[in-house]
């Protein structure tokens, strides 16, 4: 990103590919939030009413779990790793999905 | 005059945004030649009509015999100004001095910076130290390490700062704000003084025409000599770093949060639900997902 704002002819390319790099990390709590609840609901069906008690769920715990000194910022950190991984893994699939069957 | 040329320059870029809509909606004219598109951002970056004077040396020297009619931007290791210059003196670099006179505003970026001369404008600083021994017939606002103001330092306007160490021996005609780790003031502040930080000392020569404010850690850390003259009132208070948890406010914005995630994330499963779905099926599969998310973590630093 920065390469590319160096050239000024990059650099809306580049605070592009920064507001989606802040954009994944925004929803990467999201992704984890969501397989979390999942996990500890484990609903029969997977209508959008399961999908969002899930979501509640595994971000309340997240929500808690960020609020305890130290552990907070370690979880948090693994959240958006773990999180931006599965994004990008997701995406990857859904953008391919010839060589993911 | 740093404001007037700001506004100068969003008028002229707001003008060519205008037109390059008009004329990329209107799809009847195009910029066929690369080159020409090349010259209309030079001119528009060129500001050639602003009067700007760069200089870039290792030592930039403006003579005590020299005057510079337009804004001078400098850069180098040594930036020393002995003349006059008629705008605005934007340095950057190690080591400033400015000896002469700038008539316009003082914009700097240096590690040390000496004013001995006289700024007839503002002082917009950040640097590791500022040494004030002139005049400046405005204000100073900025951060900095260390700044200083010798007694025959004199500031017409008020001062606005956050450093680490202050040590005000000369005069300043209004108001004083700082947000200090520690402050010594022994010479004269026209109105109020204003700080929060750790230490706070006035001398006896020290002088507060207005309200003396401290928020300090603790109590012990403020002196104030008996023959230190303040006229308004003395406020001194230590600030307790009050438990957010005690706070409503903070589980009013958590629960805002939350809700907000909630919503994004209804929007996700609405608007892709191949992305959402099957994800939680097909998250993770062997550590993948945190092992990318690592990468992605390390590739956005090391760029």
């Amino acid at each position: 990103m920065i390469l590319l704002a160096i050239t000024l002819v990059g650099l809306p390319a580049s605070l592009m590919l920064l507001m989606a790099y802040l954009a994944a990390i925004y929803l990467a709590k999201i992704w984890v939030g969501a397989f979390l609840g999942q996990i500890l609901l484990k609903p029969a069906g997977e209508t959008t009413s399961d999908w969002m008690l899930g979501l509640l769920l595994g971000l309340l715990i997240l929500t808690v779990v960020r609020f305890v000194p130290y552990l907070g910022t370690l979880v948090h950190f693994g959240v958006v790793c773990v999180g931006l991984g599965a994004f990008a893994w997701q995406l990857y699939r859904v953008s391919r999905p010839a060589m993911t069957t | 005059m740093v404001r007037e040329y700001a506004a100068v320059v969003g008028k002229i870029f707001a003008v060519l945004l205008l037109v390059g809509s008009a004329l990329l909606l209107g799809r009847r004219w195009r910029l066929r030649q690369p080159g020409l598109g090349l010259v209309v951002l030079l001119l528009a970056f060129s500001l050639s009509g602003f009067s700007l004077e760069r200089r870039h040396t290792e030592i930039v020297s403006v003579g005590a015999s020299e005057t510079v009619d337009d804004t001078l931007l400098a850069s180098g290791n040594i930036v020393r100004v002995e003349g006059v210059i008629n705008g605005d003196l934007l340095p950057f670099g190690g080591t400033v001095e400015v000896r002469g006179t700038v008539k316009g505003d003082l914009v700097s970026f240096a590690k040390r910076i000496v004013v001995s001369g006289t700024v007839e404008g503002n002082i917009y600083n950040c640097s590791n130290s500022l040494d004030l021994d002139g005049q400046v017939n405005h204000s100073l606002y900025g951060l900095m390490q260390s700044l200083r103001l010798n007694d025959r330092g004199r500031v017409g306007g008020g001062i606005v700062v956050g450093a680490g160490d202050i040590a005000l021996e000369g005069e300043v005609n209004r108001s004083v704000n700082i947000y200090v780790g520690n402050a010594d003031v022994s010479g004269s502040v026209g109105r109020a003084l204003s700080m929060a930080g750790d230490n706070l000392t006035l001398t006896n020569t020290a002088r507060v025409g207005g309200n003396l404010s401290a928020r300090v850690r603790h109590l012990r850390n403020v002196h104030i000599a008996d023959g230190a003259t303040i006229t308004g009132t003395r406020d001194v208070q230590v600030r307790v770093r009050e438990n957010r948890f005690t706070r409503p406010t903070f589980y009013f914005f958590s629960a805002i949060w939350l809700a907000a995630f909630l919503l994004v994330g209804w929007l996700i499963l609405l608007l892709f639900p191949g992305l959402s779905r099957p994800a939680l099926t097909l998250w993770a599969p062997d550590g993948a997902a945190s092992g990318l998310g690592l990468r992605s973590w390390r590739e956005c630093r090391w760029r």
